[in-house]
């Protein structure tokens, strides 16, 4: 003879094992959630040494240490790159960046400028202009006055 | 052999300060019967499972509402009722659950006597189990899977002390009769 209890539970026994998985879910997600953040860090500190030589140890101790600046750094790195990046590249911005001449053509347009102006400042000696034919007046009395010819 | 923890060795200060192995111990003293009675509620495997395992999380969440500590397990069966409630909602028999635990009769006579099922008669009683209204069987499920006290049952499923009893009193009466009938 059996209780109702005893044959319920019996009746239900095979869903034990699926029942046990989901026990271990979810005080394993409690476990996770409980245990504090610095005595984890310590743990993943450990179980790094047994597997590493000193050189890596080190290495990795200095990178830990200086984990807060790497990722201070990082940000920092990433913000700069982003203001950086252009969006728009039919901006002012691009427009005007691309207006500017590149070094070379610089030079190219100083050298013209010399030489236009080393012939501007050269060609008086070596050639010199025609003067224009000064006016000479004729004497007055050279001067015919206006008289009408009678045909 | 089920061994079964008292409600008072329960850790529940140490589960209330956050010890993952006195949930485990608490989850494992609870997980079957816990599930025993979602699934006679709801005769969904997968369904019944979900239950479980959100009542569990739930219980992990709200710990701090619980009162008194020797009351975990009917706080715990509390949890899961109401999950089973969702569902119904969910299914749309929620009209449905709530006119059956509306018309369990109210009869405050003694309690039967505990029953005691053979071997042979344990598929008529489970059938029979089926058989009975959602609020009949909540509530026998309650007093003879986890044996809480009529208070505690009233509390899980959140009906009134007699209608408690009435229907726990129809729920004992129509199983007695079934066995007698199988005697005879």
């Amino acid at each position: 003879m059996k209780t109702l209890r005893e044959v319920l539970l019996e009746k239900h026994q095979a869903a034990e094992p699926k029942l046990d998985a989901i026990r271990e879910q979810v005080t394993a997600g409690l476990a996770a959630g409980t245990t504090n953040a610095p005595a984890r860090a310590k743990e993943r500190e450990r179980s790094w040494q047994p597997e590493s030589s000193k050189f890596q140890i080190g290495w990795r101790r200095l990178l830990w240490s200086l984990r807060w600046h790497l990722a201070g750094l990082s940000a920092v790195w990433l913000v700069a790159l982003l203001l950086n990046l252009d969006p728009t590249p039919d901006s002012m911005q691009g427009v005007a960046r691309r207006n500017v001449p590149s070094p070379r053509q610089l030079l190219a347009a100083l050298r013209e400028n010399q030489r236009q102006l080393h012939e501007l400042i050269s060609a008086p000696a070596s050639e010199p202009a025609p003067e224009p034919p000064k006016p000479t007046p004729s004497p007055r009395s050279e001067a015919r006055p206006f008289s009408v010819i009678a045909v | 052999m089920l061994v079964v923890a008292e409600p008072e060795q329960l850790p529940v200060p140490q589960a209330r300060a956050g010890d993952p192995a006195a949930w485990d111990i608490m989850f494992r003293r609870y997980q079957l019967p816990l599930y025993v009675y979602v699934f006679e509620l709801v005769h969904d495997e997968q369904a019944s499972l979900d239950i479980v395992q959100e009542t569990f999380i739930n219980a992990t969440r709200h710990l701090g509402s619980l009162r008194e500590d020797g009351k975990f397990g009917s706080w715990l069966f509390g949890i899961a009722h109401q999950k089973c409630l969702q569902r119904w909602r969910k299914l749309g028999r929620e009209a449905a659950a709530l006119e059956e635990f509306a018309a369990a009769p109210i009869d405050l006579e003694d309690d039967p006597a505990e029953l005691l099922i053979r071997a042979e008669q344990e598929a008529s009683v489970m059938r029979l189990l089926n058989q009975l209204p959602v609020a009949q069987r909540s509530v026998l499920l309650l007093h003879f899977v986890e044996d809480f006290p009529l208070e505690d049952i009233a509390a899980v499923t959140g009906a009134a002390l007699g209608t408690v009893k009435s229907r726990l009193h129809y729920a004992k009466k129509a199983l007695k009769k079934l066995t007698e009938e199988e005697k005879s």
